[in-house]
């Protein structure tokens, strides 16, 4: 039993991250209908600029609250982020809509390995670790045979990413961005004829989920501690699956996908074996494709004859 | 109208729906060897929901699409009422029954390829899909794949050689001979991505008819066309029925070549059949003009009405 | 009018491409700002220190201005349009291409030999393994992949799967049981093919890039299993001292029983590259050849069929799972014998032979090249590895960049650039033609711009 909470609360911080990373690839999908494989890449940059930053912040400017040095890098790395999806989105995809359908994935395919190879070349092949920060930890039982703890990171963890979450809801349901970008998810062509600027939109859209996924590289760095160069591509595949365990194109889904993936992953190491936990989240990537193409959310996706 | 001859495609109580919408419902209707029977209805009414569960791209919700296929070399063999064996097959498992002259078929139990291979059932598309970067001629082989790839066990024509030289050389005849009758012999190398619309779908057409098919199907074959190739269409389509011994199953919004063709309409509203008969029955048919009306201009009433 | 206006128009130009540059330089800023104006580094007692390289940033934004200024400068406002690609050229470009397959050929041919000629067969060695087979299996992994994706349309994010089965498929049977190489060649392209029947068979029926995905997948699950059932295939140390090639049961080894002995020659290690070599050119040709005879064949048109329209197939009576399949197997055997042959080139496998990267890589070689096209398949490996080797023997670049300079990862980072930049300029690749499989009167070149979108 104490195992079963310590593992439930380890899983959902997890998830967490993971369904901050989800939500980008379930927007860009739809609304444009293209996997952005460098999502995953993205996320692992934003790690690494928070660790750099973190450390810039500590050793070069002296800052001594790792509190205020977190909203910092929070932020900075949101922003930082969010230029590089940006670029990336004008370079590597927007000429390409209405090319032929292969062509934007193969161009993110080669954003992936761009970013990846980018950051090794740049800062090396080592792993890179932060010394550990908000090291508190809260017991929440005593004297059973298992202690079952809840630290201050996986606190902050989750709280973060329901206040954005929040504020991110509120931003697809209630802003005109957010109308303009349900409008392109519906029919790109019309919504420019009804005065829609979708590039612009298109745009936005990348740079939430790159936004979000800096959240993610933030927290990710904070609760690890350690980054690598080739650390994008796993939890890209696992948020990925993650969107489309919820139904591609739904936001909730993503939230809700990224947990269970979380679960599954923590609660299978623990009980199973943890060099398979990969296998699992591979595998239940392509039993949902295969079985459950639409997701937990999704729309049926109709054959058009 | 010659109403005496055998039924070819015998749709009973066909039902589609998609989530809540039920856009066929409970359909009965048939169609018979040697004619054209034209689908009509107003946008919306099930048309071509209905082909595509005819040509197994949708798997129909309830109801049985039937198809009798006599074989072609002996044509006059098949029998006119296959309504017994029908039922005897619907209660066995099996997909079709050999009868004496030919081969009846339930085609809700076929895989798409397969009505198109065995039951000879072949079709065209309302937003032409040719194969845009081949060239006219491939187009027309790739239609004759079965025919081409042969004995289930021939690797070697499968990679062609041995005996597939023979099948290739009548495989091109056939396709000079459609293409010529289509007049697209001229431009059988260029690619079928760059011919102007009216020549797309007169290729289409001659791609399904490279089939050998026993029923065609056509998805609005004379929309976007001008005047002058409506009025070749309706030659071709008249000249398939006869010359050919082709049964049509055609979905038109252009009255014109509805009542110049037609030997059977068929009218949808909503997924329901509404009117069924020969043309000049459905001009007169109340709920017809009625549900027209609602929707149609001028044009095609005083179509219909001509 | 036009010669008072000229100074006005020019000096806003001038501004605009000032503030355009500017714009673009301050955007290359922030991009550089942490990751590069700051390298990590580990300290002795392993903490993380930074080192600032602002001159580096001051070049990148620098570098970045003036291209942007020169480019807003030379070409104001209207885009320029497009001029398609005119036929002539294209029929020109083709018939240099059927020349330049056949000198390839024969220069292929020559190279062991030129190599043993010019740098004795002790100094050949390294450059008849690192570059003439390396290339070559490329070129065959390549060429295989192209009948997926090329011909048949379906993207395979997992090809290098299929790799693996033949290389630890010859790796185990040989080790194991003992198996021959010539045993176990064939033996590892029919259990590639099995492999991806398998594989194909549930998800053959999905979109294109649900397909690429679930590919992708499969192809880690069976990295990931590689590396954990160490009780067969032990692990990330891999598999070592698998049986070398023979000369058809001589050994190439000093001795009476060897190759050298056979022939009365001298014996040199360098005989069994040369072997090698040829093998792996022999079989590269057959692929080719069977390709070429497969396009004019219904299959092959039917893969192509595919490709440009996958609904119009069905209603064609064309079996499409069957097709697919067929496409699936076709390419996952010849993966599985150039498994099968970098197994015994190795002498070891290990699963990180076996990353995304890889299928990534080869991905790269089949799109650079010009999806369909086998020369451009075949020139892009060329380009790609034999740049990248190339890299590694510059031993001046060393001393530029410091003895941690690794050529292979700026061979990915060029190779990302260029899956992007090519996609962006030729989405359909070098050699974007298309030459009909059969005619009436006279064959006429298909643009690529004409050809059908791929499912997957």
């Amino acid at each position: 039993m104490e195992i079963f909470l310590q593992q439930l609360i380890n899983g959902v911080t997890l998830g967490s991250i993971y369904g901050l990373i989800a939500i980008g690839y379930t927007m860009v999908f739809g609304i444009i209908g293209m996997v952005n494989f460098a999502h995953g890449d993205v996320f692992m940059l934003s790690a690494f600029i928070a660790l750099i930053l973190f450390l810039a912040l500590t050793q070069l400017l002296g800052v001594a609250s790792v509190a205020f040095a977190f909203v910092i890098v929070l932020f900075a790395g949101m922003a930082l982020t969010s230029l590089w999806a940006f670029v990336i989105e004008r370079i590597a995809y927007r000429r390409l809509r209405g090319s032929f359908r292969l062509a934007p994935l193969i161009s993110a395919i080669g954003m992936s390995i761009f970013l990846s190879n980018l950051v090794y070349v740049l800062q090396g092949p080592r792993n890179k670790a932060l010394p550990p920060m908000f090291n508190d930890v809260l017991r929440l039982t005593d004297g059973g045979a298992y202690d079952v703890t809840l630290s201050v990171k996986q606190i902050m963890i989750v709280s973060v990413t329901a206040v954005l979450l929040a504020g991110f809801w509120f931003i697809v349901q209630k802003t005109s961005f957010g109308r303009a970008q349900r409008a392109c998810e519906q029919d790109g062509r019309m919504a420019a004829l009804l005065g829609v600027d979708v590039d612009r939109t298109i745009s936005l859209t990348f740079v939430i989920g790159a936004a979000l996924a800096a959240v993610a590289g933030v927290l990710y760095i904070v609760y690890y501690g350690v980054i690598n160069s080739g650390d994008g591509f796993v939890p890209g595949v696992k948020a990925f699956t993650a969107a489309v365990l919820g139904g591609v194109g739904s936001l909730p889904g993503a939230v809700l996908g990224g947990l269970l993936i979380g679960l599954v992953e923590t609660f299978w190491a623990a009980y199973f074996s943890s060099d398979y936990k990969d296998v699992a989240a591979f595998s239940i990537l392509v039993v949902t494709l295969i079985f459950m193409p639409s997701g937990l959310f999704g729309r049926p996706d109709v054959e058009k004859v | 109208m010659a109403r005496d001859k055998a039924p070819l495609l015998i749709v009973d109580q066909l039902t589609m729906r998609f989530g809540g919408l039920c856009a066929v419902d409970a359909l009965d209707f048939t169609a018979r060897g040697g004619e054209i029977t034209a689908l009509i209805g107003p946008n919306g009414a099930g048309k071509t929901t209905l082909f595509n569960c005819v040509t197994g791209f949708y798997r129909s919700c309830a109801g049985r699409i039937a198809l009798a296929r006599p074989d072609p070399d002996s044509p006059g063999a098949f029998r006119a009422d296959w309504r017994e064996e029908l039922e005897e097959l619907t209660r066995s498992t099996r997909r079709s029954a050999r009868l004496e002259g030919g081969e009846i078929f339930l085609l809700e139990r076929m895989a798409d390829f397969e009505i198109v291979k065995r039951a000879g059932v072949a079709r065209t598309f309302q937003n032409i899909r040719l194969f845009r970067g081949m060239t006219v001629l491939e187009n027309l082989i790739v239609a004759q794949h079965n025919r081409l790839i042969g004995p289930a066990l021939d690797l070697a024509g499968r990679l062609g050689f041995g005996a597939y030289r023979a099948r290739e050389r009548a495989a091109i005849e056939t396709a000079r001979f459609w293409l010529d009758r289509v007049g697209l012999i001229d431009r059988a190398d260029e690619a079928a991505g760059a011919l102007p619309y009216g020549a797309q779908r007169r290729l289409e057409i001659a791609r399904a008819m490279a089939t050998a098919p026993t029923l065609l199907c056509l998805d609005e074959p004379a929309a976007g066309l001008n005047p002058r190739e409506s009025h070749e269409l309706t030659a071709l389509l008249l000249s398939l029925r006869d010359d050919h011994d082709v049964s049509i199953l055609i979905i038109e919004h252009d009255m014109s070549v509805v009542m110049a063709i037609s030997d059977h309409v068929v009218v949808l509203d909503h997924g329901v059949k509404i009117a069924d008969g020969t043309a000049r029955d459905i001009r007169q048919d109340e709920a017809v003009i009625k549900a027209y009306l609602g929707v149609a201009d001028e044009a095609d009433i005083a179509a219909m009405g001509a | 009018m036009e010669e008072s206006l000229t100074p006005v128009r020019s000096r806003s130009r001038l501004k605009d491409a000032l503030t355009g540059a500017a714009i673009a330089g301050a955007i290359m800023f922030g991009l550089c700002f942490p990751i590069l104006a700051f390298r990590t580094d580990q300290n002795f007692s392993n903490e993380l220190y930074l080192l600032s390289r602002w001159p580096a940033v001051a070049f990148a934004v620098g570098l970045v201005f003036v291209l942007r200024f020169t480019m807003l400068l030379r070409a104001p406002r209207a885009a320029r349009p497009q001029a398609p690609p005119s036929p002539t050229l294209a029929g020109a470009l083709q018939r240099l291409a059927r020349y330049a397959g056949g000198a390839g050929v024969l220069a292929l041919i020559a190279f062991p030999l030129v190599m043993v000629a010019l740098l004795g067969p002790a100094g050949a060695q390294k450059w008849i393994d690192n570059f003439g087979i390396q290339i070559l299996l490329y070129v065959l992994l390549g060429w295989g992949l192209n009948i997926v994706v090329g011909l048949a349309g379906l993207l395979d994010l997992g090809y290098v799967a299929f790799y693996a089965v033949g290389a630890y498929a010859y790796a185990l049977l040989a080790t194991y049981f003992g198996w021959s190489f010539w045993l176990c060649l064939p033996v590892a392209g029919l259990l590639a093919a099995a492999f991806g029947v398998a594989l194909g068979l549930p998800v053959l029926r999905l979109r294109g890039d649900y397909l690429a995905i679930v590919t992708m997948a499969f192809g880690e699950i069976i990295r990931l299993v590689l590396t954990n059932w160490t009780a067969l295939t032990n692990g990330d140390a891999g598999i070592s001292s698998i049986p070398r090639i023979t000369f058809f049961g001589w050994p190439f080894i000093a001795g009476p029983n060897g190759f050298a002995a056979l022939f009365g020659l001298k014996f040199a290690p360098v005989h069994r590259l040369i072997f090698l070599f040829y093998l792996i050119l022999a079989l590269a040709l057959c692929v080719n050849y069977l390709t070429r005879r497969l396009r004019k064949a219904p299959l092959g048109r039917a893969f192509e069929a595919l490709r440009e329209d996958e609904i119009a197939c069905r209603s064609l009576g064309v079996d499409t799972v069957a097709t697919k399949l067929t496409a699936f197997a076709l390419g996952a055997s010849i993966a599985g014998m150039a498994g099968a042959l970098f197994a015994a080139r190795q002498n070891f496998v290990s699963p990180t032979s076996f990353t995304f990267m890889e299928s990534a890589t080869i991905l790269a070689l089949v799109v650079l090249g010009g999806a369909g096209s086998q020369l451009g398949v075949a020139l892009a490996a060329i380009v790609i590895i034999g740049g990248s080797e190339l890299l590694r023997e510059l031993d001046g670049l060393k001393q530029i960049f410091g003895p941690a300079f690794d050529p292979t990862q700026y061979r990915m980072l060029i190779v990302g650039i260029a899956m992007v930049g090519m996609m962006n300029w030729r989405p359909r690749g070098l050699i974007a033609l298309r030459t009909p499989s059969i005619f009436l009167k006279k064959p006429k070149l298909v643009v690529g711009a004409l050809a059908g979108e791929g499912r997957g």
